[in-house]
């Protein structure tokens, strides 16, 4: 029987490992059918971070990938020095993740790759980390959707703040707010503004650079396999490495990046992950077609009413903006609330419903992740929504059923963008 | 700069388009200003990127109206991308091909269209005409397709081509007929995928025999979606043939799709449900080629499939089990769950687990019993635990009953993890287990305090004397949850007499119980048994959560004749803005100085104070020499008030070791948030010195370099000098004898309360205290003349005024005249009596009323005094025009001294008529900045003028 076959077929068994010692009363022992093992697809900056490069008693890192050389060579020695273990390197995504040695596939590369990479990986039958964001448009992440669905994967959105962790410099973390919000006390409908003022930062230095004039391509690096889906342009060095977010080709500049983590907490603080704003309203300085620029505010509306205003450059308001307004109550920064002894009044109401956020335990037992491919591919679409309407410069409208904009075809374009040839979703 | 660069490249443009555009002109083609193609070209480009969506509408409908000709002389613009020129003739081609996208806009999508192509077949540059044919997969139609087409025979330009082919609606035809000419197979399967061309079939049938591995994936692919069940066998064989894994040529997966089709269609149902089945039964497959088989006989069979699922529920694999779960989801009504629930009992405990976690994660309220009977009785330790985290989420009585029913136990954790979360409410379960015997009462207290269960009172005060120590400490920890204002006394009482943790959780205990009272009744409960108390420091957490002036006071008290750390400790927690003087106070002795300003930053930072008030405090901490640590968030704070005071004082640690990281991050932020834009030589080597600090981070922080990325931005952006911080006098009035009283730079000419209106950042800023300290002077006295000044509001409702003709140190609307300085649109101004408004000779003449722009926008002022003529000009409006002696008939005093009938607000003004005096600034609070103040002194010229 071949290891993982056997690590599955005793699945089951393998629940005993994640009750708590006590109950098994016996000396804590990983037994290696037990481990998972992971690789990581994308080791350049987030691929190689202290967070994603691990390998420990639970899920080993067993091979890495890039289409940089010197990346590969450098996470080999990183995995040498820390692990004292040497993962295979591959340079074709795709021998990662056919890689019978590999369970789970780690996602770290631009977002352009996402779907494609999260696609194959569940027809392998794999399970899959992606880091955010989800996918470069919508059409990708409902794609993503269905392959994960049809393949029974679990899938991990790698964004937590829905979960875990102060958010950002709202000053507190995600669920109080949730609990305030489903208490009813703020009322309904609300509006969520996220903004310098609230303590989220937009990153403009996420910007392109127009004019990019083609420069050689290095020798360490496969550009054409680097661009994979993207369309051909001459390779400049601003397109790829750390700088490959200022372009729309392969990411969205500070909302792609940070949009994820702003909004996917809102959504669900706002308890809409099964469904998409039918409304996006930028106001923002014309987009070049390659370089992303920046914006000054972004206005999303929900069926009900409720509404997400991110405020950009130059759009902040004061200090005295709440970060959730109801007509019943506001709630500021720091958890400060208009409606008095507003903790104590919380405690007497339940927690939230608990949230699977162990990735290994879900992937062992099967349950869905906190944030996995239906909620995370909601809080994708809000970003890419307004990407969409970025680059037309006009108010746009979304049938959140239907995942498509209504009667705007050039916007229905860019939720579906035909591939670069050989590449197909 | 930029703006520098985009002009002279505008010209060069402009340059460009004379010559290719003569034909355009001699058309005659102009708009109806009369501007010619170039022009309404040379324009529209002028202001691009269009800085909104209104110049953007107007810009490229104005250029899409210069027809095809005009959208060719644009496009053809374009220049090889190594001169790196092109941007600006992209934003407007780019700019076109989504405007006329917009439906509106629908009737000029053909003057780009055309413009485009006939651009296309002149260009010569690839990427160029690779560009221009993205354009038209953007805005083309299928007339574009010919064209197209053509650029398929180019290696660089095919992808682009077909792309576009793919993109542009109903080019269906055009692809069919190369499909049939079968040139490029790999590109046209994907094309008839993504369209959907049916009658692809045969070819691409064809195409299979000795493709490629790439060709086999997209022929595969494409097969997947528009084949009918003639390419079944073929699919089923290859997918076969690959052992049903995800590879290459992508033929298990195309299968899978295919079947999945086909089952949906009724027409090819029957034989897909077959395969499908084929394929369920087959026991090599993998888990998730299984489940994709599973979900196909779902949709197909609906409840039919049920059977499948049973069987699933006993095999060894966890994902097949709740694969198939997961995908019967949708028709699992609640008889449908009653049944799964009996078949995982047979199937045994693994499937019990994950019906256990099936229902829970679709709170499935019909198998609450089910869940709860999982919960007590034998079961296995996973089963238990699995039940218990389901029940919590599904809630309900027995959910209730089965969860508390295992405090105590060995699972107690889990069942107060559940409880904790416990969907619904638990109140009188808990209390009633309060009830039962020692280790469930301990288990309980926790869930009693947390979730605030009142009823629960009487128990758990009750519980504080009980024998059992573990019970009677939850009890203690539990009552902070469950105490209100009424028990405040006893609580008291219990307080005084305890000590070491016990006082300290009765603390907490007083605390909340008062917490629901408004500050005032909290403070007089706190005072009064403060005042009898021998043990004070027991009450001086409760003051720190009173936080009123009262609490702070009494802190204070407390603090200085105790000098002890229970009253320091206590000031720390106090949460209002007005414990910061205090705080800085405390700083200034020393003793503590680090507690004291940390605790100061976040409430300077949260409160609603003019960011000129906040740049003081930031500055006065960084005075006080608190430990580098805490000076260099300070320091940092400095970006919180972007403006040029800050700037100046965090460019001085650039060069400190300690200090200079935190320099460096509010030197960037500064600049980058600065309302007046900064710039020139001083603020750009600030900036060079703060990228050079992130440099030398880089290694250690990657962050880092993202800051050197930024500030090199900025650096690229930074105007050549910053906004002005002197004022000067016009031309006009220098000619006419003004001269300077404040021009931002000193206040030399100034007297008086010189603490309280400082200069800052070219400005007197105000922040003195109603009554407090005294008021501004001019130095010198002045009869008739004009004055002029700027002032700005800063904060809502800010009152001042400017006193003329006044002696000093005396109020200046009875003892001279006051000018009303007011922002009488604050809202608590509502019944403001019109002589009171902004502008009035205060009590005597109303002025017309003034609607203020924004607060923190300048407003300009005149004031003409010229015996008792007194003129107000605001922002350019006359909003008094009047004569004081004229206003109260002579009687600025009433004849006898008593209330006066003469003047409108019906007091005596004795200096109304005051020959001269001084000029004055007159206080009521913080919150305005004036600049800009200048006189012209008519005093000798009076008698000419006359």
């Amino acid at each position: 029987m071949k290891r993982r076959e056997f690590l599955k077929t005793m699945g089951a068994a393998s629940l005993f490992t994640i009750v708590p010692s006590r109950v098994l009363g016996g000396p804590k022992h990983v037994a290696p059918s037990d481990q998972l093992t992971k690789g990581i697809i994308g080791v350049g900056g987030i691929g190689r971070s202290s967070y994603h490069f691990t390998s420990d008693e639970r899920c080993r890192l067993v091979a890495v990938c890039d289409v940089d050389k010197k990346h590969l060579e450098q996470a080999v020695n990183m995995a040498k020095e820390r692990f004292h273990d040497t993962p295979v390197s591959y340079h074709d995504f795709r021998d990662l993740i056919h890689d019978p040695n590999v369970d789970v596939v780690h996602i770290a590369t631009p977002p352009h790759w996402h779907a494609l990479m999260s696609v194959e990986a569940a027809k392998a039958g794999k399970d899959i980390w992606c880091e955010k964001p989800m996918t470069r448009t919508i059409g990708e992440g409902k794609r993503v959707m269905e392959a994960v669905k049809q393949n029974n994967r679990i899938f991990r959105l790698n964004t937590w703040f829905r979960f875990t962790d102060t958010f950002y410099g709202l000053g507190t973390t995600v669920e109080p707010l949730k609990k305030l919000v489903d208490s009813g006390m703020l009322g309904w409908p609300l509006k969520v503004t996220v903004s310098g003022a609230t303590g989220f930062t937009w990153k403009f230095f996420w910007v392109g650079k127009e004019n990019l004039q083609p420069e050689p391509v290095p020798a360490e690096l496969d550009y054409d396999m680097w661009l994979g889906p993207a369309p051909f342009k001459p390779y400049n060095v601003h397109r790829t490495h750390q700088t490959f977010r200022g372009y729309w080709d392969y990411d969205g500049g500070g909302l792609g990046d940070m949009g994820q983590h702003y909004l996917d907490p809102v959504q669900y603080i706002l308890g809409k992950d099964n469904t998409s704003p039918i409304k996006v309203e930028v106001d923002a300085p014309q987009q070049h077609p390659d370089a992303i620029g920046i914006w000054r505010k972004i206005t999303y509306t929900y069926e009900d009413g409720c509404q997400i205003i991110l405020e950009g450059e130059g759009f902040e308001s004061g200090s005295n903006v709440p970060y959730i307004e109801g007509p019943k109550g506001k709630v500021f920064k720091g958890f400060q609330c208009t409606i008095p002894d507003v903790m104590n009044k919380l405690a007497e109401l339940p927690d939230p419903a608990p949230q699977n956020t162990d990735f290994i335990n879900c992937i062992k037992t099967r349950q869905k992740f906190a944030l996995n491919e239906v909620n995370g591919f909601r809080s994708a679409t809000i970003v890419n929504m307004a990407v969409c309407a970025l680059r037309l410069n006009r108010t746009l409208r979304f049938d959140p059923e239907k995942l498509q904009f209504i009667g705007d075809d050039a916007a229905n374009a860019l939720i579906d963008q035909p591939m670069r040839s050989p590449w197909r979703l | 700069m930029i703006m520098k660069k985009i002009q002279s490249l505008i010209f060069a443009l402009i340059i460009a388009l004379v010559l290719p555009t003569q034909a355009v002109n001699a058309q005659g083609t102009r708009d109806a200003r009369h501007r010619t193609t170039a022009t309404i070209i040379a324009d529209g480009l002028a202001q691009l990127p269009a800085k909104d969506v209104t110049v953007f509408n107007t810009v490229m409908n104005e250029i899409a109206s210069t027809g095809a000709a005009g959208v060719q002389s644009l496009a053809d613009m374009l220049v090889p991308a190594t001169e790196g020129k092109n941007a600006t003739v992209e934003y407007a081609l780019a700019g076109l091909a989504a405007y006329v996208t917009d439906k509106g806009n629908a009737a000029l999508r053909k003057n780009v269209r055309e413009g485009v192509k006939a651009s296309l077949a002149k260009c010569t540059d690839k990427p160029n005409k690779a560009y221009l044919i993205s354009l038209l997969q953007q805005c083309g139609t299928a007339e574009d397709a010919p064209v197209l087409v053509s650029c398929l025979k180019d290696d660089y330009l095919k992808d682009f081509a077909m792309r576009a082919l793919i993109g542009i609606p109903g080019t269906e035809d055009v692809l069919l007929g190369l499909v049939s000419e079968g040139a490029d197979k790999t590109a046209l399967a994907y094309a008839v995928e993504k369209k959907q061309l049916a009658a692809a079939e045969p070819f691409l049938l064809l195409w299979k025999n000795g493709a490629d591995e790439t060709q086999q994936a997209a022929i595969n692919s494409a097969l997947a979606a528009v084949g009918t069940k003639a390419s079944l066998p073929v699919l089923a064989k290859a997918a076969k043939a690959v052992g049903y894994a995800g590879e290459a040529t992508n033929s298990y997966e195309s299968y899978m799709n295919l079947v999945k089709r086909l089952a949906a269609d009724p027409a090819t149902s029957k034989l897909a449900v077959k395969e499908a089945k084929s394929l369920w039964k087959n026991k090599n497959l993998a888990a998730n080629v299984h489940g994709a088989a599973f979900e196909v006989l779902v949709k197909a069979l609906g409840k039919d499939a049920l059977p499948y699922l049973y069987k699933d529920l006993k095999n060894p694999d966890i994902e097949v089990r709740n694969a198939a779960l997961l995908n019967i989801s949708p028709l699992a009504d609640d008889a449908v769950c009653a049944e799964i629930a009996k078949q995982a009992e047979k199937a045994g405990p693994y499937a019990v687990t994950d019906v256990l976690g099936w229902f829970g994660a679709r709170k499935q309220t019909s198998e609450a019993s089910w869940v709860a009977s999982h919960v007590t009785g034998e079961q296995t330790d996973v089963v238990r635990q699995a039940a218990m985290h389901a029940a919590g989420i599904i809630g309900g009585e027995e959910a209730l009953n089965s969860l508390v029913s295992m405090l105590g136990s060995r699972f107690s954790d889990d069942a107060v993890a559940a409880l904790t979360r416990f969907n619904g409410k638990a109140d009188d379960a808990l209390v009633a287990a309060l009830g039962k015997d020692a280790d469930v009462q301990a288990a309980a207290l926790p869930l009693i305090g947390t979730r605030r269960i009142a009823a629960a009172k009487g128990k758990v005060f009750e519980l504080l004397s009980s024998s059992n120590d573990v019970v009677s400490n939850a009890a203690y920890a539990a009552l902070s949850g469950v105490v209100r204002p009424d028990d405040f006394t006893l609580l008291a009482d219990l307080a005084e007499k305890a000590s070491g943790d016990k006082r300290m959780v009765l603390q907490n205990a007083m605390k909340s119980a008062l917490a629901s009272l408004p500050a005032a009744e909290q403070y007089k409960g706190v005072s009064e048994r403060l005042s009898k108390a021998t043990d004070k420091a027991l009450y001086y957490p409760l003051l720190a959560q009173v936080g009123n002036a009262d609490a702070i006071n009494a802190l204070m008290d407390s603090y200085k004749s105790t000098g002890t750390d229970a009253a320091f400790d206590a000031l720390l927690k106090v949460n209002n803005s007005s414990v910061i003087d205090r705080l800085f106070e405390l700083a200034a002795e020393r003793v503590r100085t680090d507690a004291a300003l940390n605790r100061a930053l976040p409430l300077i930072n949260a409160a609603n104070f003019t960011s000129i008030r906040k740049f003081r405090y930031f500055s006065d901490a960084i005075d006080l020499n608190p430990s580098a640590s805490i000076r260099n968030r300070y320091i940092e704070a400095l970006g919180n008030v972007p403006m040029p005071s800050s700037l100046d004082l965090a460019v001085k640690y650039l060069d400190n070791p300690d200090s200079k990281e935190a320099a460096a991050t509010a030197v960037k932020t500064i600049v980058a948030k600065s309302a007046e834009p900064m710039g020139g030589d001083a603020v750009k080597a600030a900036l060079v010195k703060a990228q050079d600090i992130f440099r030398s981070k880089m290694a250690s922080d990657p962050d880092a370099g993202y800051a050197v990325d930024e500030i090199k931005g900025m650096i690229e952006k930074l105007p050549a000098e910053g906004a002005s911080l002197i004022s000067e006098l016009t031309p006009e009035e220098k000619k006419e004898g003004f001269v300077m009283l404040f021009d931002g730079t000193n206040m030399d000419n100034w007297q008086g309360n010189l603490d309280n209106y400082t200069l800052i950042d070219g400005a007197i800023y105000v922040d003195a205290a109603y009554g407090n300290g005294g008021n501004l002077y001019t130095k010198k006295k002045y009869s008739d003349f004009i004055y002029r000044f700027e002032f700005q509001f800063m904060v809502l409702g800010v009152n001042n005024g400017v006193g003329i003709r006044t002696p000093m140190d005396v109020d200046a609307a009875y003892e001279g005249m006051e000018i009303q300085i007011l922002d009488h649109d604050a809202p608590y101004y509502r019944d403001l009596r019109e002589y009171q408004q902004h502008g009035s000779v205060y009590g005597i003449i109303p002025a017309k009323r003034v609607k203020f722009p924004e607060l923190g926008t300048w407003n300009t002022e005149e004031i003409r005094a010229i015996g008792d003529h007194i003129t107000v000009t605001v922002n350019g409006e006359v909003i008094l025009d009047g004569n004081i002696r004229e206003a109260c008939k002579g009687h600025n005093v009433s004849p006898d001294g008593g209330a006066n009938e003469y003047t409108v607000d019906h007091q005596n003004h004795p200096g109304l008529f005051n020959k001269d005096g001084y000029i004055s600034f007159c206080g009521h609070g913080t919150g305005i900045k004036f600049r800009n103040i200048r006189i012209k002194d008519l005093s000798k010229s009076k008698g000419k003028r006359k």
